[in-house]
């Protein structure tokens, strides 16, 4: 401890004296001049010693030797300070939001290796920013349809359009809590971008877990007034799982309610949880008319649902995103898969999760599809 | 009394009944369809006077849907969009949409505007009526009683607020016409806030007819630059 804050002081020390030396050609406002200066001066400095000792050169062959260095030296150095240059114009078109400048970065020493990364850099930031842009116009079209649809009734309510019946109300009020829904899975999400969601891991037992989790479901949808039967297949031994169980019920939660929002009426909603080695699989699937094969990848990315289609069904388009990245904490995956062929033919999901308590890195939340 | 016909065609069916609704109490017969298919079979067979189309529709989108009605009969159509990008706006426009509002609007706004673009199209059928003479500038030629617009011999196919657009710069060629006064002229608009709309449409114009036609004058408005 001591000794590791007197290096420390030993190295501030010299950090101190090397800043506090001056840096003569500081204000020499090209680096190409400095080199010649840095040849002239020290080139003198040599020479003015070399005369003491044995005399003078001839003047005429001193200026003609001065004049060839600084002339193959401003030759060798072309092309030396250009990607610096180049950085600073490109640095100047990021500030203003164009990234599309890219740096020459040929040549082997330091400056190149700085112009390498900086492409990359920028390379790295314009898709960032890409992203974000295409985030902001799909959360903004998000939330102005259900603004609208309040929008809409509230305005001939007002009007007096339409009654202030209870019908007319429910339909403002399911909007607003469409909106609300929405907002409160943006903050999730956003907070799980920030990596600021430790998982709190218990010993889950899953055949209880799931019983909870199907029991709420059915609630919820006899709420909206779906009829949906959900059956749920227990597994034949005890399985427990360490496991973030509020988390995780998220996750069944929004399922299972996806699930009962495509099912036909009078259809039914299975889940299934099997131990499969080290690892548990569970499975949901539906009557609905499922998700094409080339969509399916798609359907776990923020705010793409089954071709816009589903716009209706009062879902966010950000339940699954949010799934498969709490899933993935858990070190499993989350993927729509084909539907057994002598079954209905409806959506299956399916859920593998590792039993073992072994600690997962955070994965980096999937990002949306440029 | 001949009540006029307007199609609906919006999925999200809260907004779906409250434009019916409101559009209804205006005085007009409202019939609506919640996709593409059934948008294009309804106007086949509704013969609606205007269409208020969105543009994210399941089936196929908004911007086919108005392609395929304008193809079979041409229309009045107000699109309904939830994105501001300009591709969608413009694209929009290629398609042969008159006019746009963007989500969240006001249902006073959409009823004015589908008022307003009902009265536009009848003073149209009116100019037809009356036998409104054709006009020759250069190599082009409007025919106002027909519609129809020739460029060097070449018809091209104009949606009626690009015709209408046209007459009024055809109206007085070479002289430069402000934005706003075109907004007031051709869309009835009193206020001047969509001159975007305007510069829209003379690019949809440009387009059809050939870039040289039509000049921009920065910060003021348009001209019709012809051959006298």
């Amino acid at each position: 401890m001591s000794a590791r804050s007197a290096g420390g002081g030993a190295w501030t020390d010299a950090t101190r004296l090397l800043d506090a030396l001056p840096r003569p050609l500081d204000p020499v406002r090209s680096i190409k001049v400095k080199i010649g200066l840095l040849m002239v001066v020290s080139g003198a400095a040599g020479v003015t010693y070399f005369s003491f000792g044995i005399g003078w050169p001839p003047p005429g062959t001193s200026a003609t030797a001065i004049g060839l260095a600084l002339l193959t030296s401003q030759i060798l150095a072309h092309g030396m300070t250009s990607p610096l240059r180049e950085m600073t114009a490109a640095a100047r078109a990021m500030a203003r939001g164009d990234y599309s400048r890219r740096v020459r970065a040929t040549s082997q020493d330091e400056v190149g290796q700085l112009a390498g990364a900086f492409n990359q850099m920028a390379a790295d930031l314009a898709a960032a920013d890409r992203q974000q842009r295409e985030l902001i116009a799909n959360v903004s079209h998000e939330l102005r349809t259900p603004i609208s649809a309040l929008q809409a009734v509230l305005e001939n309510l007002v009007d007096g359009v339409a009654d202030p019946e209870p019908d007319t109300l429910r339909t403002a009020l399911a909007q607003t809590e469409r909106l609300g829904r929405l907002v409160t899975e943006l903050l999730d999400l956003s907070r799980l971008d920030a990596g600021a969601v430790p998982l709190d891991r218990n010993d889950v037992d899953v055949a209880e877990f799931l019983a909870d989790v199907v029991r709420e479901a059915e609630v919820t949808a006899a709420a909206a007034g779906r009829r949906v039967r959900f059956a749920l297949r227990r597994p034949a031994q005890t399985l427990r799982v360490s496991a973030d169980a509020g988390r995780l019920h998220q996750v069944f939660a929004n399922l299972l309610d996806n699930a009962a929002r495509h099912s036909p009426p009078g259809g039914t909603v299975t889940i299934t949880a099997r131990g499969d080695g080290d690892d548990l699989v569970f499975d949901v699937t539906d009557e609905g008319r499922g998700i094409p094969p080339e969509e399916r990848a798609q359907v776990f990315e923020r705010f793409t649902r089954g071709e816009r289609a589903s716009r209706r069904d009062g879902g966010t388009g950000l339940g699954l995103a949010i799934a498969r990245w709490v899933v993935e904490l858990h070190g499993g995956t989350v993927a729509a898969i084909d539907p057994p062929t002598d079954g209905p033919g409806g959506c299956h999901i399916r859920v593998t999760i590792p039993t073992s308590s072994a600690t997962v890195a955070a994965p980096a939340l999937p990002v949306e599809a440029a | 009394m001949n009540q006029r016909r307007v199609l609906v065609v919006e999925d999200e069916r809260t907004i779906a009944e409250a434009v019916g609704a409101r559009l209804r109490a205006e005085g007009f017969a409202v019939h609506a369809a919640a996709d593409g298919p059934s948008a294009v079979e309804a106007a086949r067979r509704y013969r609606p006077d205007l269409v208020v189309l969105d543009i994210m529709l399941p089936g196929f989108d908004g911007l086919e849907v108005c392609r395929r009605i304008q193809a079979e009969r041409p229309v009045p159509v107000i699109m309904l969009t939830a994105r501001d990008d300009e591709t969608d706006l413009l694209v929009g426009l290629a398609v042969g949409a008159d006019d746009y509002l963007t989500k969240p609007f006001s249902m006073r706004e959409l009823s004015a505007r589908v008022h307003a673009l009902l009265r536009r199209v009848e003073r149209a059928a009116e100019a037809q009526r009356d036998g409104a003479p054709t006009l020759r500038l250069g190599d082009l030629e409007i025919n106002q009683a027909e519609r129809r617009v020739r460029r060097a011999g070449v018809e091209a196919h104009l949606t009626p607020t690009e015709f209408d657009l046209l007459v009024h710069l055809a109206g007085r060629p070479r002289t430069v016409l402000p934005r706003e006064r075109l907004l007031a002229d051709v869309w009835d608009w009193a206020d001047g806030t969509g001159t975007r709309t305007v510069d829209s449409h003379v690019k949809a114009l440009r387009r059809k007819l050939g870039p040289d036609l039509i000049r921009t004058v920065h910060g003021v408005g348009y001209a019709l630059e012809v051959a006298p």
